[in-house]
């Protein structure tokens, strides 16, 4: 699904089967909270595609045969909303101000014109 | 021509003698042959508790996917384990765990904590290990209990002798 088709709802209802039914914060931090058994999904919506995550989502061994990503049951819907979530966790993508070093001329959208 | 033969066949007596004494320290010093044979004891370091094939299956699955969370140190560094409410069970924790049966163990694995009314922070790996892998690492957790665990006695049979 094209991350343009999510809506707040599908992420509201991804946050709460992220939080509450499924607890993935037992394995990966989102803000300063949770484990470290996965990686650190803060910047997840910069870090990784729609399809990319929605492919992880139903079958994670299917993409990396050795993972320890446990393989859930998830329905369509909850693919859906679980990858709606993931894509609204965007960490500033603008460098940080920095004493002494020159700004660089180069635009204002520093995400470049990828995004 | 004599004595030339008599110290030839010496050195090649020599030297395959040689040969057998290191090929018998080399068979006896292979590391990855003990690795999965015994595992020390969780709670007293000096002892090694002995594996059946079956439990030593059940190391390396325990090794690979559940070490994470169920001890508090792994072969990664320290354990997720502290960042957890509720704080899983160690899994030799036989104060906890001794008192669940075989099948309870297998099915809270399978099917995660939340199928059981426990926490949804244990996931489920029913998709992920095969019946058999799980009944391993049962296996393994009864074998490094402590303290130990007592496996249930059958019912008394109504034709025993009195």
């Amino acid at each position: 699904m094209d991350s343009k088709q999510f809506t707040p709802a599908m992420a509201a209802l991804g946050k709460q089967l992220y939080e509450v039914k499924y607890q993935c914060q037992s394995c990966h931090t989102i803000g300063g909270t949770g484990g470290y058994v996965g990686p650190n999904l803060n910047n997840a919506g910069n870090w990784l595609t729609p399809a990319w995550v929605e492919a992880w989502l139903r079958n994670p061994q299917a993409l990396v045969a050795d993972t320890i990503e446990p393989r859930r049951n998830f329905t369509e819907n909850e693919v859906t909303a679980l990858t709606a979530y993931l894509m609204t966790l965007r960490q500033g993508s603008k460098p940080q101000k920095t004493a002494g070093i020159p700004k660089p001329s180069f635009g204002s959208d520093a995400r470049g014109a990828g995004r | 021509m004599k004595p030339r033969i008599w110290i030839t066949s010496l050195l090649m007596v020599l030297a395959g003698c040689g040969g057998c004494g290191q090929h018998t320290q080399a068979a006896k010093a292979d590391p990855l042959l003990a690795a999965y044979d015994s595992e020390p004891d969780w709670s007293d370091s000096q002892k090694a508790i002995p594996l059946s094939y079956q439990q030593a299956q059940g190391k390396r699955v325990f090794y690979q996917y559940c070490v994470w969370c169920h001890a508090d140190a792994t072969p990664a560094g320290p354990s997720n384990r502290s960042n957890l409410t509720p704080v899983p069970p160690l899994l030799n924790d036989g104060a906890t765990l001794n008192a669940e049966s075989d099948e309870y163990m297998q099915n809270i694995i399978t099917l995660g904590g939340s199928a059981l009314g426990k926490s949804a922070m244990m996931p489920p790996y029913g998709r992920m290990l095969s019946a058999e892998e799980i009944r391993s690492v049962i296996a393994f957790t009864r074998a490094i209990a402590q303290p130990p665990y007592q496996p249930p006695g059958r019912p008394g049979s109504q034709y025993s002798a009195k």
